[in-house]
């Protein structure tokens, strides 16, 4: 479902194309940084799929009360294309739930080398699932 | 969002619902074949989600490049499952490196993919590089 952009290219209206498109609004890649929440690189509401580039660090998901909003299960795609391990904080107050591990900020989780990360923010706004490889 | 001919059917145009549906234009189906990427079935460009029911142990599908008529764009979501009784093999596009589970994946060695398993891939974030997620 590519990017927004190219749906509005088919026709659609930009507020329902940077929802409806699996990539959301881009930018397509993000550089990692800072060694806490609070320092990482912040993924936008509508950055739907990233592909961290560059950096060391980590990167934080956006929360449902940033600009552009987060609703419930939207998904976020977040692969580590770095040579180092980075970290995935989640917004404050919630906890994302992946392969039998409660992750949140101030126990976040590392994304290895080449990996990937699935991340469906619901079914509520504190309780959100996800899927690694 | 179901197949193209769903969106259709509730006003959408033909290149958007194409574009749109999480299972594209279909089929939803696919048989394997072939033993390398030059003579595996070629998934279609906008055949978002495919279930491999059927074909020969070892054979393959290879996914469609970026660009041209109808082919996939930047962060595209392809899924394939093996549906069949034995492991097959999914090749990216010539000129692609595909990230899965740690390991680049090309058109020469393939992501084999077992019994009942599902590969997820984003086609970007370039024409050339690309990623996955498999349970």
């Amino acid at each position: 479902m590519a990017l927004a952009a190219d749906l509005m290219g088919l026709g659609q209206g930009p507020a329902i194309s940077s929802r409806v498109a699996s990539g959301g609004t881009g930018p397509v890649t993000i550089v990692a940084a800072g060694n806490s929440a609070a320092t990482a690189t912040q993924i936008f509401a509508g950055q739907f799929v990233v592909y961290v580039t560059l950096g060391t660090g980590g990167v934080a998901a956006p929360a449902f009360s940033d600009s552009g909003a987060v609703l419930i299960y939207d998904n976020y795609v977040i692969h580590n294309g770095t040579g180092g391990t980075i970290t995935v904080y989640p917004p404050v107050g919630v906890t994302v739930n992946i392969g039998g591990t409660n992750i949140t900020r101030a126990s976040p989780g590392t994304l290895a080398t080449l990996r990937t990360v699935s991340i469906w923010t619901g079914p509520t706004t504190t309780q959100w699932f996800g899927l690694l490889n | 969002m179901a197949l193209a001919q769903d969106l259709m059917g509730l006003g959408e145009n033909p290149l958007a619902a194409a574009r749109m549906a999480g299972g594209g234009s279909g089929p939803v189906t696919l048989a394997c074949a072939g033993t390398n990427a030059a003579t595996a079935t070629q998934i279609g460009g906008t055949q978002f989600m495919v279930y491999v029911n059927s074909g020969p142990a070892a054979g393959g599908v290879q996914l469609p490049a970026n660009g041209g008529i109808g082919g996939p764009l930047i962060y595209d979501n392809f899924v394939v499952h093996n549906g069949l009784g034995t492991t097959m093999t999914v090749y990216p596009p010539t000129g692609v490196t595909l990230n899965v589970g740690g390991s680049n994946v090309t058109s020469a060695n393939g992501f084999s993919l077992t019994t009942l398993k599902t590969l997820s891939i984003w086609t970007g974030p370039t024409t050339t590089q690309w990623f996955g997620l498999s349970n």
